[in-house]
């Protein structure tokens, strides 16, 4: 590739990624803490540079499938790094997905999804994909996605009943006298 | 993006979900932050050949060259092991600019013209040693400042470290690099000689 050439792509790859930039901060910032998601950004744009190529016309789904298997492979590297350093594990505990804003039960009621369900479900409500775009992320059919997606909110709503339903207890026995 | 309009329960559950994004009130990301990761993602020149496809397309004729220069190189070593008492330049005749590593800043401005120009050292060279702490070029070219045979950059390993890693030093590859107050400019202005650098280098320092 003459410099020319490498110029013009330079300036494409620019223009379109400064659109997907804060969508995916955002993506980030929802499922690691704040230093892994700006290491994992660049790798991200990284990995976008090299397979500049292959970019659908549409590329925000496709640039969230790459930034998962980069935050991915940062979290395999970093469980790694902790089985070395069995200590340092102690000091430097497992990074985990930021909690939810002001609401504890939904938190509580997620947290206690499976990993799939739970990345479902902030594909579909954070992100607001369709079930064709979160199909792209995710690498599976559009199928799969819409009724995984269904079961998915169904549980996190039998969840969120069991939640607020122990807390509905917890509240009637707080105000019982002795 | 969603399309299609959820039902009255999904459609409470979205809302329920969206107001506890934990990404809602994130700040826009800094522009300076966002310049520099576009620009370290581009300057990646990593080829995508693997070793199934990188060979799979060479012609015979490839492999005759590849055979060629292998005899010749073995030739030429030969003919230099024969003769390496004669017209040797002697190491002791080399002369050396000495240079620090500046230490990294806050911030980095991207490689421009205008920056490079205000440098007092400027050169394309061979990287012929790197060691903890220390890296030597064999200058090829000077655009400013020199000449000398070499330049040697000493400093402490923790400072060369992030320099050696940024512009990913390899001997034997070729860098340009730049240098002001006796220091090596990191920040992309030093680096591999790649095409795009080397036309910040011509037009920073012309003829």
């Amino acid at each position: 590739m003459d410099t020319a050439d490498l110029e013009a792509r330079r300036a494409r790859f620019d223009s379109l990624v400064r659109g997907l930039l804060e969508p995916l901060r955002r993506f980030l910032v929802r499922r690691t803490d704040p230093a892994t998601a700006d290491d994992v950004l660049g790798d991200t744009l990284l990995v976008l540079w090299r397979r500049y190529d292959e970019l659908p016309p549409e590329p925000l789904p496709f640039a969230y499938g790459v930034a998962r298997l980069c935050l991915a492979n940062a979290e395999r590297g970093a469980r790694r790094q902790r089985r070395v350093a069995g200590r340092i594990a102690v000091l430097d505990p497992l990074r985990e997905a930021p909690d939810v804003v002001g609401d504890d039960r939904l938190g509580d009621a997620l947290a206690a999804l499976s990993a799939d369900d739970a990345e479902l479900l902030r594909l579909w409500a954070w992100e607001q994909l369709t079930a064709r775009e979160i199909a792209t992320v995710l690498d599976v059919t559009e199928n799969a996605v819409a009724i995984r997606l269904h079961r998915a909110r169904a549980r996190l709503r039998e969840r969120l009943r069991k939640v607020e339903g122990a807390a509905g207890h917890e509240g009637a026995d707080e105000g019982r006298g002795p | 993006m969603n399309e299609q309009q959820p039902d009255g329960d999904d459609r409470d559950l979205l809302s329920r979900l969206q107001a506890a994004d934990p990404a809602a009130s994130l700040s826009p990301a800094d522009p300076d932050r966002v310049t520099h990761l576009l620009e370290a993602a581009m300057t990646d020149t990593t080829t995508h050949e693997t070793r199934e496809t990188g060979t799979h397309d060479r012609s015979p004729l490839t492999w005759l060259v590849a055979a060629a220069a292998v005899l010749l190189i073995a030739g030429a070593g030969a003919f230099g092991l024969v003769n390496r008492d004669h017209d040797r330049a002697p190491a002791a005749q080399d002369t050396v600019t000495m240079l620090d590593v500046a230490p990294v800043p806050g911030r980095c401005i991207l490689p421009q013209v205008g920056v490079l120009r205000t440098q007092t050292i400027a050169f394309r060279g061979t990287l012929t040693g790197l060691a903890d702490g220390s890296a030597t070029f064999r200058v090829d070219h000077w655009f400013t400042g020199g000449p000398t045979d070499l330049a040697k950059v000493t400093t402490t390993p923790a400072r060369l470290r992030p320099l050696a890693e940024s512009a990913r030093f390899r001997v034997g590859g070729s860098y340009l690099v730049a240098a002001s107050n006796g220091q090596v400019t990191g920040c992309g202005f030093s680096g591999p000689a790649t095409a795009r650098l080397a036309h910040l280098y011509d037009q920073a320092f012309p003829g």
